[in-house]
């Protein structure tokens, strides 16, 4: 995979070029926006890290006439600016994510990649959380290589938790997703599914958070066992 | 003293006063006017009497009879006034039940003060052109006296009656007066401790513009330094953002570079954690200046907590998870709600978080970290060791740390939690609970203001 870094601190994008590279990825380094404007026009990168205060013209600018002339290469905002404010015009101007500085080379890294998976258009085929695999497509679940049989309720909840692994899901939120359009629901179904679940996979997959709801346990915990 | 009361005692003071003045020179004049009078009557009289003599022919003494009943003629008795007259020789010709008293003064003509049988009198003596007569007219000086304070009492007794409700008038009259002083002050009194926008100057009186002008310049000049302080740190904290993550970048290809695998499960060594605190510390500073700036809220917003909660709980999952520690939301007993709140959801997010955060810092692995929702309060308890009694009121202090404290907090959890809650009318206050060591956690409580 091939990067653009556009940062004007040389401290900074000497950092990120070597740990970047540290990590498997191609890097290219420029420090301001004509630089990467031309490097751009050359092709070939998949992803641009870019900077928003730039000398010269600002990294917003840059990042509006790259969409307006339909350049497609997915962008990530790397800025010290935090306002929300900030974060929405970034977005809406056509970033694929947004960080503020400081942070970890590591998660650009994991940023990038989930950049570069949304932007191939085609979701993962196969979710995996820890020793737990799912295809969506399919509906199959693994354990540890091992297929497991589920009910569909039940495979419908595990797939709504995979599908956002670090939110904790209100009760009657899940219910709402499980049950659209049936009435009369016994209040601990839901518990019930939670249960067998926890049974069938891993007692630790399902964490109850007391008077919230359930979130998928962490990965940790599963791999230990 | 307030303006208002000073006012009125210089007014209640001062009208007396002048009213007094006015008294005695009434006194004076109506004594003038009375004297001028019953002279002018006196010597009518004499004049009178001598016109009348050379026809009269009188011989011997002729006393004037009094008249039989005289009580019709109310204070000015007769007897008051007094009539004689002597011939060439001294020899009473006519004369008046009182007359008798009045002494012959050859030679006297116009008014004498006399004292006669202990009383003073006033008689007026004139003799006949012709050198025939002697004519002497008199009148006692206390009824005079007696009419010019009659006079006196007739415009004192009005006074006297009307001066309280002269008085509430006045003090009526103040109270509307100062309306507008009263206005401003309450304006003042209103204002939030930050609130530095000028004064608004809509019908106060002339005298007082001066004053708010002076007021709402100094105001500006103070908004002006606030503003200029708060653009600073957070320019500075901005600043700090990008040398820090240059650090981070240099450290971390270090890192990635003698050990590209230690990515996978990143061991925290104390430089990552030094880098991640100051990270904190400046993304804290930035929120804390923007909160400063930060319009009032929504306050017609209700908080829906269900949603609120299920948010708060996904962001703080992941250091919950770190930190091996259980989070929990209690909510009420069946049948009542959680305190009713409204306002910026994001505001409370970003409170209750760094609450929560706080708690799950100074929390130990295997315990656990509730938020309560009470119908009268909102708490953050955690099971974790509490504070020492002398860093308690501390707490709340911009970049307080307690001692021996090396965790990642930045000192300004707290103040922002407090912010945020002083701009909703709330307030925060926090304690160890179980009172005495061992102590068993702490807690934070959100509460109305006023409750």
């Amino acid at each position: 995979m091939r990067l653009l870094i556009v940062e004007d601190d040389p401290l900074l994008g000497d950092g990120l070029a070597q740990g970047l590279r540290a990590l498997g990825f191609m890097v290219d380094w420029v420090t301001d926006g004509e630089h990467a404007d031309a490097a751009l026009a050359a092709g070939g990168f998949d992803l641009v890290v870019l900077d928003l205060g730039l000398p010269g013209r600002d990294g917003m600018h840059w990042l509006a006439r790259w969409r307006q002339r339909a350049e497609r290469v997915p962008v990530l905002i790397l800025t010290a600016r935090d306002g929300m404010e900030h974060r929405i015009a970034g977005l809406d101007e056509g970033a694929d994510d947004y960080l503020v500085k400081p942070v970890e080379t590591a998660e650009i890294a994991a940023r990038a990649r989930a950049v570069l998976r949304r932007s191939h258009g085609r979701p993962e085929p196969v979710w995996r959380h820890g020793p737990l695999s799912f295809q969506p497509a399919t509906r199959l679940v693994e354990w540890q290589g091992q297929r497991v049989e589920l009910a569909p309720r039940e495979t419908a909840l595990l797939e709504l938790l995979l599908a956002h692994p670090q939110r904790v899901m209100s009760k009657a939120h899940l219910q709402d997703k499980l049950y659209e359009f049936e009435q009369d629901i016994e209040s601990n179904t839901l518990e019930v599914h939670v249960h067998h679940l926890r049974r069938k996979l891993h007692p630790k997959l399902i964490r109850t958070l007391r008077g919230v709801g359930y979130a998928l346990g962490a990965e940790d915990d599963l791999i230990a066992s | 003293m307030t303006l208002q009361r000073r006012l009125l005692i210089l007014l209640l003071l001062s009208a007396p006063l002048v009213w007094g003045a006015g008294l005695l020179f009434g006194l004076n004049r109506a004594r003038i006017e009375i004297n001028e009078l019953f002279d002018t009557q006196q010597i009518r009289l004499a004049r009178q009497v001598l016109a009348t003599l050379p026809s009269a022919a009188l011989n011997g003494t002729h006393a004037i009879p009094a008249p039989a009943s005289p009580g019709s003629l109310g204070d000015s008795e007769l007897d008051d006034l007094a009539i004689a007259v002597w011939n060439v020789r001294g020899e009473l010709l006519l004369v008046d039940r009182e007359g008798v008293l009045l002494p012959l003064r050859h030679g006297t003509q116009g008014f004498v003060d006399l004292t006669l049988d202990g009383e003073a009198w006033r008689v007026y003596y004139v003799p006949a052109a012709t050198g025939e007569w002697e004519i002497a007219v008199g009148q006692k000086q206390e009824e005079r006296e007696e009419l010019v304070w009659n006079l006196l009492a007739s415009q004192l007794v009005p006074w006297v009656l009307t001066l309280p409700v002269l008085l509430l008038a006045m003090a009526g009259a103040v109270r509307q007066a100062l309306k507008p002083v009263r206005a401003l002050t309450a304006q003042i009194d209103r204002r939030p401790a930050n609130a530095l926008q000028p004064l608004s100057a809509d019908d106060l009186p002339t005298d007082l513009q001066p004053l708010l002008r002076a007021t709402n310049t100094m105001l500006a000049r103070i908004a002006d330094s606030h503003e200029r302080e708060r653009r600073f740190i957070a320019d500075a904290a901005h600043e700090l953002r990008t040398p820090l993550a240059a650090l981070q970048a240099q450290w971390d290809a270090q890192r990635l570079h003698a050990k590209p695998d230690s990515m996978a499960a990143p061991a925290p060594d104390k430089i990552t954690q030094g880098l991640a605190r100051m990270g904190r510390l400046v993304g804290q500073l930035l929120s804390l200046s923007r909160l400063e700036q930060a319009a009032p809220p929504d306050a017609s917003a209700p908080i829906a907590w269900p949603a609120l909660v299920e948010r708060l709980f996904s962001e703080l999952l992941p250091l919950a998870d770190r930190a091996g520690v259980e989070l929990e939301c209690v909510w009420p007993t069946a049948g009542e709600r959680p305190l009713a709140l409204h306002g910026d959801v994001d505001l409370f997010v970003a409170m209750l978080r760094n609450l929560l955060d706080n708690a799950l810092r100074h929390s130990a692995a295997g315990q656990t970290v509730s938020l309560r929702l009470l119908p009268d309060s909102i708490e953050v308890i955690d099971d974790g060791p509490g504070v020492d009694d002398e860093h308690l009121a501390r707490l709340g202090d911009r970049f307080y740390r307690t001692p021996g404290q090396d965790g990642p907090g930045s000192g300004l959890g707290l103040s922002i939690a407090s912010r945020i809650a002083a701009m909703h009318a709330l307030r925060l206050r926090w304690a160890n609970r179980g009172g005495e060591p061992p102590r068993r956690g702490f807690v934070v409580r959100l509460t109305q203001a006023d409750g």
